[in-house]
C-alpha cells in the first residue's frame, strides 16, 4: 500500500536511521551513509525515529554499538520519499511510539527508482552521522 | 531388451552434459540467471581468487540475518542467496577485487567496489528476474545506473566502471 506523507511532520524535523557498520562510506574526507542504509527490498519502506528527548539514547539501547545517520526530513521528501508513522511497528521501542516513522514512495516505483532516491539521501550534505555511544 | 540405460551409455551422457573447463562459451545471450543453479559452469577459482571468501561472506550475513523491527529484516530468502552466488562466479567480475558485501532491509544484497573515489554496486532483491546496477564518481555523482537483465548487461556495467575514469 502507497505510503501516505504526513504533514505533521516539519521539514526540519530530524530522523534517525541506525546503520550496519558497513552501511558507511568514506567519500573523501566525509563519512556518510551508503544508500542501502534507505533501501528496502520488500516493501520499499525503511524505519527511522524523529529525533527527540530521549529517543537517541532509546535508539542505542535497542541497537547497542551502532551508529545512526541524522537526516532532516526534507532531505528525505525532496529524494522523492515519503515519511508517514508508524506507531505500531517500532519493536521494543520504550519512547513515544509516534516517533517511529517509515520513508519510502508515495506510489509504486521501480527498484531503481527506489534507489536512486535512496541514493540521493545518502549522499546528501546535511546528512550526518551521530557519534556512536560506547558500548557499556 | 531392458530399459535400464547401460554405465556405457550414462558416461557418454555424463561427457555431453559436463561443461567444458575454461570454456570460451559466450555469454552475452544468457538470461542474468539461470533456470538451474546447480547446473552452473564450474569457476575456475584461480580467476577470482577471493570468490571463496565472498561466498563465506554471502553465508554468514545469511546466518545472521533477522527481522528487527525499528532497523530492518535481514533475512535473505534461499532464492536471493542463488542469485548472488551467481552474479559473484560470473566472468565479468573476475576482473575485479573482492566484493564488499552489503545486505539491506527486505532481504536485499548489494555487491560493491571502490576503485579511485569510484563505485560500482550490483542490488539484488528478492524475488526478480534482474539485478539494479549503479556506478558513480566523487561525491555519489551518479555517471551510469540501470538495470540490467542479461549478463551482457553486467559486463558492460563492469567495463564502463574499469574504463578511465571520466573528468
Amino acid at each position: 500500500m502507497p505510503l501516505q506523507n504526513d504533514a505533521s511532520i516539519g521539514d526540519n524535523a530530524v530522523l534517525l536511521r541506525v546503520l550496519h557498520d558497513n552501511w558507511i562510506y568514506r567519500d573523501g574526507e566525509r563519512r556518510r551513509p551508503t544508500k542501502q542504509a534507505f533501501m528496502d527490498g520488500n516493501t520499499g519502506e525503511v524505519s527511522c525515529f524523529i529525533d527527540g528527548p530521549g529517543v537517541r539514547e532509546e535508539i542505542r539501547r535497542m541497537f547497542p554499538g551502532r551508529e545512526i545517520a541524522a537526516v532532516r526530513a526534507q532531505v528525505v521528501r525532496d529524494s522523492g520519499f515519503v515519511i508517514e508513522r508508524r506507531p505500531a511497528d517500532c519493536g521494543n521501542f520504550r519512547g513515544a511510539p509516534d516517533s517511529h516513522v517509515v520513508i519510502g514512495p508515495p506510489v509504486q516505483l521501480r527498484r531503481l527508482e527506489c534507489e536512486r532516491c535512496a541514493h540521493r539521501i545518502a549522499v546528501h550534505p546535511d546528512v550526518i552521522l551521530v557519534a556512536r555511544a560506547p558500548i557499556e | 531388451m531392458s530399459a535400464a540405460i547401460t554405465f556405457d551409455r550414462w558416461a557418454q551422457l555424463q561427457q555431453s552434459l559436463r561443461p567444458a573447463v575454461k570454456s570460451t562459451v559466450s555469454v552475452q545471450s544468457e538470461p542474468i540467471w539461470r533456470v538451474a543453479p546447480e547446473l552452473a559452469r564450474v569457476v575456475d577459482v584461480q580467476a577470482a581468487p577471493w570468490l571463496s571468501e565472498a561466498l563465506a561472506d554471502l553465508r554468514t550475513l545469511k546466518d545472521a540475518g533477522r527481522n528487527q523491527p525499528g532497523f530492518g529484516d535481514f533475512r535473505i530468502a534461499d532464492e536471493t542467496m542463488n542469485h548472488v552466488r551467481q552474479l559473484l562466479t560470473m566472468e565479468a567480475l573476475r576482473q575485479l577485487a573482492r566484493p564488499n558485501i552489503i545486505r539491506f532491509s527486505g532481504g536485499g544484497v548489494s555487491l560493491s567496489w571502490v576503485l579511485e573515489g569510484r563505485e560500482l554496486t550490483f542490488s539484488v532483491y528478492p524475488g526478480d528476474e534482474e539485478v539494479t546496477f549503479m556506478y558513480t564518481a566523487g561525491l555519489g555523482r551518479v555517471v551510469a545506473d540501470g538495470v540490467a537483465r542479461r549478463s551482457d548487461e553486467v559486463t558492460d556495467a563492469v567495463n564502463e566502471f574499469l574504463a578511465p575514469a571520466p573528468r
